[in-house]
């Protein structure tokens, strides 16, 4: 068994719509490492392929030995009637018991004891955004993959939480971060992943792109340097 | 003008939800226009009973003799022994036996025929005694001796809503199976992707399948404390009770489930739960025993499972029968939860080829 995780010349495709073309990415241990690019870029569909959740048309996934994988999706999952605390159980106890000051731990970073007994379906987005959060770090995994985790958070909770993935990364855990939010990630990631229609079209290290107002116009860049060879092939 | 932009919204939330209502409003309505053809026949024409001889001096001219006699309003079936016939009566065979004793051809003496009803059969005890009368009439009508017909009831007679009981009970359990669980499972979805990374969707509806199944023990208690309330004298609760219906849920809610895996938890697979649930109701031959349908659709009755959980149920509670009589029914129940898990399976690995 390896410790690597990655996909392999990855193609999703859902009839005439190719969501992910001929894709390669590795994910580090250690690292933020941002995965940006327009709304409907193949973001989500490679964090999918990734966790399990769908099937590639084509390519390889090299999936790691550790099970210690956790998530977070677009759309909140957790169970709507029952309450934060309920949720947080049954989900401690499917991550095999962790422990329990981890746990009090992520709950005071999101905040949550302030909602603790209240039914899950009744949260704001916020407050939804923040249990799916809690419930994605309840194993503390070695693989941390949040999809678009920064919508519907305010600035006090969404800095709390760049702060703590930082932190969580420099302990050795992989974090990979799906956003169109370049500008909020932009001081805390460590590399850097664009992807456009399906393909990656930038991935480099920050010291390699050097600096966040930079790493803010290569973004841009790419985004429209590939649009043009779209327009061009097209 | 408002009026109009809301009906064209109207119209557009039909064209995004076509499927639900293809189902709802001209599947289902089908389905329950042809579930009326059900119920035709409330006074059974074509029931099957047993024609036995009293003993082994009893000569095949006599028992064609009652055949002819039993034929214009029932269907009638021969066994070779009381004992047999008497098996098939408690296992809803045939509805009623006919017993014919030695020498009824011969014109010296008198014959008396034996025709031997259920008590618990309570929908079958006005035809019975329909029954003897005709066969009193053409039997002295058609033979030159002279023949009698008594009409003898086995076990408790039974009052109508004893003879419901049961009945209710299995529906109830119909009713959580194909409404609640698939209610359930839709309220859930949200939670599904996580459970699908933390665990998998095979423990997740083992643990639903488990629980839920457990859970039908109350309303098999509340049934038993009810008929315990209201005086009737009935085995209200018993280990072969317990067995036939929770076997039978565990099938449904499975089959239910697998319906909501295969559509993706959408309306379209609640409503086909209930059309489901309709046909086994009408198809199931849960309110009138098999018997009383056309031998088509006595057929029918008699493939659908739920048929057998009917009977051993009632068999339970209102009949002093031996559970063995029905091991090849527990079989049957066994055999079709074990088949509707596989279909559910089938229906999570169809749901996750469709990501």
């Amino acid at each position: 068994m390896t410790e690597r995780f990655a996909v392999e010349n990855l193609t999703k495709d859902y009839g005439p719509v190719v969501a992910v073309d001929g894709v390669d990415l590795s994910i580090e241990p250690g690292v933020v490492h941002c995965l940006a690019g327009p709304n409907g870029s193949g973001k989500s569909t490679l964090l999918g392929v990734l966790l399990g959740l769908v099937r590639p048309t084509e390519g390889r996934v090299v999936r790691p030995a550790s099970d210690r994988i956790g998530a977070s999706f677009q759309e909140p999952a957790f169970y709507d009637d029952l309450t934060v605390r309920e949720n947080l159980d049954v989900f401690r106890a499917l991550a095999g018991d962790p422990d329990i000051e981890w746990v009090k731990e992520v709950v005071e970073v999101f905040k949550l004891s302030r909602v603790f007994h209240r039914r899950a379906g009744e949260l704001s987005g916020g407050y939804s955004k923040q249990l799916d959060l809690t419930l994605g770090l309840l194993k503390s995994p070695d693989f941390l993959l949040l999809d678009e985790p920064l919508a519907d958070l305010d600035d006090v909770t969404r800095e709390s939480l760049l702060e703590f993935l930082e932190g969580y990364a420099a302990e050795g855990n992989a974090v990979v971060v799906s956003s169109h939010r370049i500008d909020a990630l932009a001081p805390v990631l460590d590399r850097l992943t664009v992807m456009h229609e399906g393909e990656i079209v930038l991935d480099g290290r920050r010291e390699e792109i050097d600096g966040t107002e930079t790493i803010r116009r290569v973004y841009r860049e790419a985004i429209a340097e590939s649009g043009k060879e779209t327009e061009t092939s097209g | 003008m408002s009026l109009r932009a809301l009906l064209r919204k109207e119209l557009r939330w039909s064209k995004h939800n076509v499927a639900a209502l293809v189902v709802l409003l001209l599947v289902l309505p089908a389905t329950a226009g042809y579930a009326s053809v059900t119920f035709q026949h409330v006074i059974p024409q074509e029931a099957p009973v047993a024609v036995v001889p009293g003993d082994e001096t009893t000569d095949d001219g006599s028992l064609e003799l009652v055949d002819a006699a039993t034929v214009t309003f029932a269907q009638p079936v021969r066994y070779d022994s009381e004992a047999a016939a008497m098996d098939a009566l408690h296992r809803e065979e045939v509805y009623a036996v006919v017993t014919v004793p030695p020498g009824v051809l011969n014109d010296s003496r008198q014959s008396q025929l034996n025709l031997t009803v259920e008590g618990s059969m309570v929908l079958f005890d006005q035809p019975s005694r329909a029954m003897v009368s005709i066969l009193n009439y053409r039997l002295q009508s058609g033979a030159s001796t002279s023949i009698t017909v008594e009409r003898t009831v086995v076990g408790e007679s039974r009052s109508l809503s004893e003879y419901l009981i049961p009945i209710l009970l299995v529906a109830t359990l119909m009713l959580f199976a194909f409404t609640y669980v698939p209610y359930n499972l839709a309220s859930e979805s949200r939670a599904i992707q996580r459970i699908r990374t933390d665990s998998s969707l095979e423990s997740l509806v083992a643990a639903k399948l488990l629980y839920f199944t457990l859970l039908m023990l109350l309303p098999i208690v509340t049934f038993g404390l009810v008929t315990a309330a209201l005086g009737y004298a009935m085995t209200p609760v018993s280990a072969g009770i317990v067995a036939a219906l929770l076997l039978s849920f565990l099938a449904m809610a499975a089959v239910a489930m697998a319906i909501m895996f295969a559509t993706r938890f959408g309306t379209t697979g609640r409503f086909l739960s209930v059309i489901v649930l309709f046909g086994l109701v009408a198809f199931g031959g849960l309110i009138y025993p098999a018997g009383f349908f056309s031998p088509i659709r006595k057929e029918i009755v008699r493939a659908v499972p739920l048929h057998y959980t009917t009977i051993i149920v009632r068999s339970e509670m209102l009949k002093d029968v031996p559970l063995g009589l029905y091991a090849d029914y527990f079989a049957l129940l066994g055999a079709t939860a074990l088949a509707s898990l596989v279909v559910l399976e089938s229906a999570i690995v169809f749901y996750r080829r469709g990501d």
